[in-house]
């Protein structure tokens, strides 16, 4: 079995994984609490897993804001063929809610998010140049 | 009243040079019928011989084959001498005692678990960087790690945000069980708390690393197929 974390083109690929989570959180850390031993709005989750993305947990629902996802969107324009994954929670009963949630891609954004199960004020949100689709998309 | 007559008294000749050809012919069939018989037996050794081969091999095989999976897995702190629920009981196969199972394993065993290169982090990084660790603590939290992953597309799912929250809870309990702060945590302790997550039975955990390591064999056995959201 080959050790990936030998293999110099993983290499590069979990320092440019360690920038863009930098990038991530500078932006995040702006609109919201990042989780620590409490929780708290939002979370990067900072291990590779060999694939290029950025994940992302966001608990609070103002961290949904247009002008957040469009600054994270100018973050990953800065790094072809990445993508931020934004997965919507619903603590602490996880199940209340469907999986849903966000790619941000440097050419587009995939809104997979459900709003009927938001509260009100949170149900007309929209993100300029974005498509409806799905988790495969 | 004509009396019976077997049929077959006629069929045989009444002729003793005409027995004699038929006895002839007969023993002729039959020296012919031992060959094949012959024949056969050889084939049917053969095969068996064959056959007594392959399941040499395959005895071969099955003694050797868990030798490299069971290094693969090791790499991920699985231990298969650890105690673990009965079989056919509720939670089977789970493991039971993560501080048995630590102290039993001594700290060779136990410090193969940390290694300093890529992967999953045991304790997440969120839960523990804002913490007042000494360094010494925190680097064992920092190498406490999978090795590297060869990749599967995250989805939308809450699984990873439940882990967190799952690893802060328990690191919480852990702390106050322990009556220490962050900042009196010792490396020993770290690693303790590591083998405990590893071995946890909370379903946000345990449900996280399992499927890892699923997949990473997976990984193993067909290394081209694709692992996307909804193959995770």
């Amino acid at each position: 079995m080959t050790d990936p974390g030998r293999d110099p083109q993983y290499e590069q690929q979990v320092k440019t994984f360690d920038s863009l989570v930098q990038a991530v959180n500078a932006v995040l850390e702006q609109y919201g609490k990042h989780d620590s031993l409490d929780p708290g709005d939002y979370s990067v989750y900072e291990d590779y897993w060999g694939f290029r993305q950025v994940k992302v947990s966001i608990a609070n629902l103002k961290v949904l804001e247009p002008v957040v996802i469009q600054r994270l969107q100018q973050v990953i324009r800065t790094y072809p063929e990445w993508e931020i994954v934004v997965a919507v929670v619903h603590r602490p009963n996880y199940r209340d809610w469907p999986e849903m949630g966000l790619y941000i891609r440097p050419h587009e954004i995939i809104d997979g998010l459900q709003r009927e199960y938001f509260p009100k004020e949170f149900q007309n949100i929209e993100y300029e140049g974005a498509r409806r689709g799905t988790v495969n998309d | 009243m004509i009396p019976y007559k077997s049929p077959l008294a006629t069929v045989v000749p009444s002729r003793l040079e005409v027995r004699l050809e038929i006895a002839k012919a007969l023993y002729t069939l039959l020296e012919d019928g031992d060959e094949q018989l012959r024949e056969r037996r050889a084939e049917i050794a053969s095969i068996r011989q064959g056959l007594a081969e392959i399941a040499h091999e395959i005895a071969k095989f099955r003694r050797a084959a868990p030798a490299p999976i069971l290094s693969e897995l090791r790499k991920y702190g699985y231990n298969p001498e650890e105690p673990r629920i009965p079989k056919h009981s509720t939670g089977g196969g789970r493991w039971t005692d993560n501080g048995t199972q630590f102290a039993a394993s001594g700290m060779d065993d136990a410090t193969s678990i940390l290694r300093s290169r890529g992967g999953h982090h045991f304790v997440p990084r969120a839960v523990y960087t804002n913490l007042p660790l000494k360094p010494e603590t925190k680097k064992v939290f920092d190498d406490a790690r999978t090795g590297p992953l060869k990749g599967a597309r995250h989805g939308w799912d809450a699984e990873h945000d439940a882990y967190n929250q799952a690893v802060a809870d328990a690191l919480k309990k852990f702390l106050a069980r322990s009556g220490i702060e962050p900042q009196d945590m010792t490396p020993e302790q770290a690693l303790r708390f590591v083998f405990d997550v590893i071995g946890s039975n909370d379903p946000r955990i345990h449900d996280l690393n399992l499927q890892l390591y699923r997949r990473e064999i997976l990984r193993y056995i067909t290394p081209f197929v694709p692992y996307g959201p909804s193959r995770n």
